[in-house]
């Protein structure tokens, strides 16, 4: 992998380094991706794949009905609580239209 | 150390129905040797003290009312116990042992501590944890490691390494753990405790902060099998808000654990697991333990898992491509760290930048190269297939066995700093517990016995796993073994 595409790899995961961390960080990814490559040597021709192991026939799923609290405001606020920013019941974001 | 502290979950449970004993006086109890070792084993990242005073008079009222109208108490009445620092918990600060979440405070309750609180049990605190639960060791979180109580210059597992080291130093009864791919059994196994993994779906992922959805499963860490399905009965069943969560019924654990009768047993031994360059003082712990099966009559076959080679590498491959898209949540703009950029995506980079430790980000860069378009193919889609294989290999083996028998980890637990640079040597520590999870299986790993390193005696874990949705097969041969096993405890 050279520095394009560790570069890319950043960027696709919304993270930056410095050139010094890149530095120490970048070998320690390499081996880890160098494990896993060997993942190359099974044969898995005609295998289906499996994303998750469904141990049990029709989950049931919640009714699509919104939930509306008793006190919307408030429950507002106590959701909002966390938030970096708010204004009057609003998420405070950097402005994405100039 | 107060004598109530060495009592089991089961025996504190009896001494409070008996009333011998208040929830009160448990709680301050456990606060006061939280309060005393905490400094030096970091098992807490936030200890709920007046919460969990409250919650223990709560308690013995509730008890009181009980009685006097002829109720039963709440499975889990006054017992105080903690939780891993992933489980959402409303008004309590919950970290995932992440700087990023440093300041979060749920307005919502996970499902499975909801159901502990429900079933009368007292919160003593958050337990440390690798960050985002990625790590095998502890070292991984931004609350500093968590010490080991047999050696503390050793780490206790991971990543609930608060979990182990709280349950190991007596800090409280029982404890919440989440594994993703060992994270309960290896910490279990290196701190001489109880740590199951139920089959997938056995337990709500509701609240809890997710690291790799397909994978991850709340559990419970206890000091004995007994009080481990104690909590397992209280946590397992559907959930309408986590429709991977199981509709079927929970057995009754707890009421057949002692039901097992060893002769005839089928144990299976893979090949796979007892490879080349594996601790030989483990292999000769966990070779002792099935002996004893053997002489009590149990019958045990060599089985072959193949693919055994390949899971190690598929799960560094699924696991940090599911991380990656759950951890794309962490913007800085709804909750977390936030640093300001001059726009939305210099905001998001700067956030995360600074949010994350060095292995959240690891698996998130992984995570994204093997999903990248022109790698897809070779890395993710092919992890999928191993994964079938993996799933086929353990059916056919459970057409000729009840259970199988591994070691839990390798390796006894080692020194803080020994693997950090490493991160390679740190995953294979998982080598022998990540198949349960890729395969959906339920797993425990209860203490088989000790070695000795460096002039130290250190636990080593006994893993059995079992069929899906045989939680009941596993905690009973789990209990079978305290009993050819004899006397047990962690040091005082």
């Amino acid at each position: 992998m050279d520095k394009t595409q560790l570069d890319k790899l950043a960027m696709l995961s919304r993270l930056e380094f410095t050139p010094e961390k890149l530095a120490s960080f970048e070998p320690s990814l390499r081996s880890v991706l160098a494990f896993v490559e060997k993942i190359g040597g099974v044969d898995t021709a005609g295998i289906p794949p499996m994303a998750g192991v469904t141990t049990t026939a029709g989950t049931p799923e919640r009714a699509d009905v919104a939930v509306i609290p008793a006190d919307p405001v408030a429950r507002r606020a106590e959701l909002q609580a966390c938030a970096p920013k708010t204004e009057m019941g609003f998420y405070v974001v950097p402005k994405i239209v100039e | 150390m107060t004598e109530m502290l060495r009592w089991s979950a089961s025996e504190a449970l009896a001494k409070l129905a008996n009333g011998e004993v208040s929830s009160v006086e448990l709680t301050k109890a456990v606060l006061a040797r939280v309060e005393g070792r905490n400094a030096e084993i970091n098992a807490y990242i936030t200890v709920s003290g007046e919460r969990a005073l409250a919650m223990a008079a709560a308690s013995d009222a509730r008890r009181k009312a009980a009685k006097l109208s002829g109720k039963a108490a709440g499975a889990l009445e006054g017992l105080p116990i903690a939780v891993k620092d992933l489980y959402c918990t409303a008004g309590i600060r919950t970290t995932a042992g992440s700087k990023i979440l440093d300041n979060f405070v749920p307005a919502y309750e996970s499902t499975v501590s909801g159901k502990l609180w429900d079933a009368g049990a007292v919160c003593v605190g958050k337990l440390n944890m690798d960050e985002f639960a990625m790590g095998g060791s502890g070292e991984n979180s931004a609350y500093g490691v968590a010490r080991n109580p047999w050696d503390t210059t050793r780490v206790p597992g991971g990543s609930s390494s608060g979990s182990s080291a709280a349950v190991a130093d007596f800090q409280c009864f029982m404890a919440t753990g989440s594994d993703t791919g060992g994270s309960i059994r290896q910490p279990a196994s290196m701190t001489g405790i109880v740590g199951i993994k139920p089959t997938y779906g056995r337990c709500s992922r509701y609240g809890m902060v997710a690291f790799a959805s397909s994978l991850d499963q709340a559990g419970a860490m206890a000091r004995t099998v007994e009080d481990a399905a104690r909590m397992m009965q209280v946590i397992a069943g559907h959930d309408p808000k986590d429709s991977t969560s199981s509709p079927q019924a929970v057995p009754d654990w707890l009421g057949g654990l002692d039901g097992l009768n060893v002769k005839g047993l089928r144990i299976g031994l893979p090949k796979e697991y007892f490879i080349d360059g594996m601790d030989a003082r483990v292999r000769g712990v966990i070779m002792d333990a099935v002996k004893k099966f053997e002489a009590a009559g149990a019958v045990v076959k060599e089985i072959r898992l193949p693919s055994t080679e390949f899971a190690l590498a598929a799960y560094y491959i699924v696991a940090p491509a599911e991380a990656a898209s759950n951890l794309a949540r962490y913007d800085g703009m709804r909750y977390g760290l936030r640093v300001e950029g001059k726009n939305l995506l210099e905001t998001y980079i700067k956030s995360r930048s600074a949010g994350f430790g060095d292995e959240p980000k690891r698996r998130i860069m992984v995570g994204n190269y093997v999903l990248s378009s022109g790698y897809y193919d070779a890395y993710y889609h092919k992890a999928m297939q191993v994964r079938t294989l993996l799933v086929r290999e353990f059916a056919a083996a459970f057409e000729q066995v009840d259970v199988i028998m591994t070691p839990t980890a390798p390796n006894p637990a080692f020194k803080i700093g020994e693997k950090v640079s490493d991160p390679v040597a740190l995953y294979l520590e998982d080598a022998f517990t990540v198949t349960v999870n890729m395969a959906g299986l339920p797993g425990i790993s209860v203490p088989a016995g000790v070695v000795e390193d460096r002039g130290v005696k250190l636990p080593v874990g006994l893993q059995i796993i079992g069929r899906h949705w045989d939680e009941a097969g596993i905690l009973r041969v789990g209990r079978a073994w305290e009993k050819l096993r004899g006397e047990w405890s962690p040091p005082q």
